[in-house]
């Protein structure tokens, strides 16, 4: 780590953040032959380590729990406390999870790697709810191509086609195969109208960037512990291997502008505490939809008193994420979930319709989690033991379905984060999270209750189980808060990712999306870093 | 393209994978408080472990370990043992398990916890202390797994080939083979 009076570091782009997103853009920007230097926040991460914290942890069912925090990069954790660090101002809780470290939150991840549909980018011209994009589809289809080869998906086949997101190009790899339970409800939840399909996966289907194939260790989310599930680690190490400068625990805290309001560099305090300045000639920000709100608001200057790319105050606003409800049940038949990848299968001829003028569209992803623990730890707590319990666990393991819904949040301007007073031990400002649920989200969730009673039955569900209508977790797809748009007063950069305020700042990842559409979005906020860098590319000519 | 036998023969993998696979992984809270030293736990200990968790065959090393563990934040461990021993063949005659709860409870509400923290223990792995920090003691080898390890690994470890999945598990072809012969 150079200090304060070493000679400046300087590059072509730097790039602050090194997941998916900075990792991918990274990689492109370096084959084009342009000088990459990389700030990431938090430590380089060791998967041997991550599964052995895995193993030995007390809260498995916290997929936080294995990343280690770095006192000077911290990250929200909220088992078995609140740690504190994003603070909650409500009304609605917005428990989201990230980590900061060298290949960031796509560790753990589930490796869903799905593509919006063509419909998704018109829902005010449709259907006259939330904001068109500044981008089509096909504007983007190219990009999705390079990220899907970039982290390794496979997907497609004879039942699911194209998934109705059309494609240039073939998956880099055939589908994953349901397991065989997944393949019973698909049988069964046919007669009710539901088609439940092998998803997209950043998960290789056979041996794919000297990764190996799946064998189904059944733990993608913390950590899959083979490496045939894509993290954003990969990609950050083929960058490193094209001459990327990286520099971990290297926390960003400010953008320095210049002439014409171009940013001239980037100041990182380091793990001793130690101030440091990069240079260069663009920056594209990819710390994730919330990290780099924090970098943008903290950047304050006599330029731009509310901070970097920040003049119309839209930094920060427009959060969303997928409100998730659930059903669990017992089919009336062994489906043995637990074995295979954790969420290979999923409903989504519920994604799009005229219904979307009046409520959410839904998705339900049919989960594959080994539900062995969940249920033991509930029959321990009702006095069962002995034989009895054991018979229980397995016919009911044997048995268990567990479904989760995700619905389309709108872009609401009040949805936001702000910087708190409070500050982290190395004296950053935290984070206040202002969120609340719209109707919309709430009448989604009636139609999808319906939805899960149809499947229930079905299936021939017994001791069934709903979550409540306005009380849903959060999916972990972190979006908004960056949004792309044509009108610098209702968003923060252009179609090119480009700031309105700053001719060489991009954006990059998830904030970047102006809807959060229906699907897991690490795929489009990479198909979304890669038009950045293919931006920047363009600007360098 | 490599195959998956290629791909760890030539990356070094699969000395990575058999080491994440082995059958026991000592977590390192064992290592820490020097668990290979563990003193054997009492007879009626194992007792107790070997009724609550219907004679599954758990790992004598976890029951080693959780009497260990339990002993620091169970004053009068042994003696609450052998009553809750005596009282075993009453609560089994109860039916409803919330019921059972609610005997012990009824005779000591300190019976009522030992009940739940040995089987969380056996079942699950973990225990906590005074200050109800959970602590992980076993994974792999814990009841609950041992209880569905005909058709599921704990999680993290995998002894299929890819796709494994598509098909029921073996002993389910089995007992299907069965009822069509």
């Amino acid at each position: 780590m150079p200090d304060s009076n070493s000679t400046p570091l300087s590059a072509d782009v730097v790039i602050i953040g090194a997941g998916a997103a900075g990792g991918a853009a990274a990689v492109k920007l370096l084959r084009k032959g342009l000088s990459v230097l990389m700030l990431e926040a938090g430590a380089p991460l060791d998967q041997g380590m991550l599964v052995s914290n895995y193993r030995n942890g007390a809260y498995k069912n916290n997929h936080m729990a294995p990343y280690p925090t770095m006192p000077w990069a911290p990250q929200p954790n909220f088992v078995p406390h609140d740690n504190g660090y994003l603070i909650q101002k409500g009304p609605a809780p917005y428990t989201a999870q990230y980590i900061r470290g060298v290949g960031g939150t796509t560790w753990h991840w589930a490796g869903q790697a799905w593509r919006l549909i063509p419909n998704d980018f018109r829902m005010q011209t449709l259907y006259g709810q939330s904001v068109d994009w500044p981008i089509s589809y096909d504007e983007l289809e190219p990009y999705y191509c390079e990220a899907e080869i970039e982290m390794g998906v496979s997907g497609g086949g004879a039942l699911a086609g194209d998934y109705g997101s059309p494609r240039s190009m073939p998956y880099p790899m055939d589908v994953l195969p349901l397991p065989y339970g997944f393949e019973r409800l698909r049988q069964r939840y046919e007669s009710v109208g539901l088609e439940l399909l092998p998803g997209p996966q950043a998960r290789n289907s056979t041996a794919y960037d000297d990764r190996p194939a799946c064998c189904g260790n059944n733990n993608c989310m913390p950590i899959c512990p083979i490496g045939a599930q894509y993290n954003g680690s990969m990609s950050v190490r083929r960058a490193q291997g094209l001459g990327l400068n990286l520099i971990s625990n290297a926390v960003v805290f400010k953008l320095e502008t210049g002439e014409g309001n171009r940013i001239v560099a980037a100041h990182f305090i380091d793990q001793n505490k130690e101030v440091h300045r990069v240079t260069g000639k663009h920056f594209l920000l990819t710390a994730n939809a919330m990290e780099s709100v924090k970098i943008l608001l903290m950047s304050k200057d006599e330029r731009n008193p509310n901070g970097v790319a920040n003049a119309t105050d839209q930094v920060g606003r427009r959060l969303m994420d997928h409100p998730a409800s659930a059903v669990e049940y017992l089919a009336d038949e062994p489906l043995y979930i637990g074995r295979g990848p954790m969420c290979p299968g999923s409903i989504n001829n519920t994604r799009d319709g005229a219904f979307r003028s009046e409520r959410s569209a839904l998705r339900i992803d049919v989960h594959n989690d080994n539900p062995t623990r969940y249920l033991t730890e509930k029959y321990l707590a009702q006095g069962y033991y002995g034989k009895e319990l054991n018979e229980k666990i397995k016919r009911d393991g044997e048995r268990f379905v567990l479904l989760k819904s995700m619905f389309e949040m709108l872009p609401d301007p009040e949805n936001r984060i702000v910087l708190s007073d409070q500050k982290d031990a190395w004296g950053i400002p935290k984070m206040e999270i202002h969120y609340r649920f719209p109707e919309y989200v709430h009448r989604g969730y009636d139609t999808c209750r319906e939805l899960f009673a149809d499947c229930v039955k079905a299936s021939g569900g017994s001791e069934v189980k709903y979550s409540d209508r306005g009380q849903y977790t959060n999916s972990q797809h972190i979006t908004g808060t960056l949004s792309m748009g044509s009108d610098p007063h209702t968003s923060v950069c252009n179609k090119l990712a480009q700031a309105h305020d700053h001719a060489n700042l991009y954006f990059g990842g998830t904030g970047v999306m102006p809807t959060a559409a229906l699907v897991n979005s690490t795929l489009t906020g990479v198909a979304l870093s890669l038009l950045a860098a293919d931006s920047i590319i363009q600007a360098s000519l | 393209m490599l195959s998956r036998r290629e791909f760890f023969v030539s990356s070094g993998a699969g000395v990575m994978l058999l080491t994440l696979g082995a059958p026991t992984l000592l977590p390192k809270a064992l290592a820490a408080s020097g668990a290979l030293e563990v003193p054997v736990a009492p007879a009626p200990f194992i007792a107790l472990a070997d009724q609550l968790s219907g004679q599954i065959g758990v790992d004598r090393e976890l029951v080693n370990i959780v009497h260990q563990k339990l002993q620091l934040t169970l004053p009068g461990l042994d003696t609450l043992v052998e009553q809750l021993l005596a009282a075993l063949p009453e609560v089994s005659a109860v039916n409803a398990p919330a019921d059972r709860l609610q005997l012990l409870a009824s005779k000591a509400p300190d019976l009522k916890s030992l009940f739940l923290r040995v089987n969380t223990a056996l079942y699950l792995g973990t225990v906590e202390d005074a200050e109800g920090v959970r602590e992980c003691v076993a994974f792999e080898s814990v009841a609950a797994y041992q209880a569905v390890s005909d058709f599921v690994e704990p999680p993290s470890y995998c002894t299929g080939s890819p796709n494994f999945w598509v098909n029921p598990p073996a002993y389910a072809l089995q007992e299907d083979t069965e009822r069509h012969a």
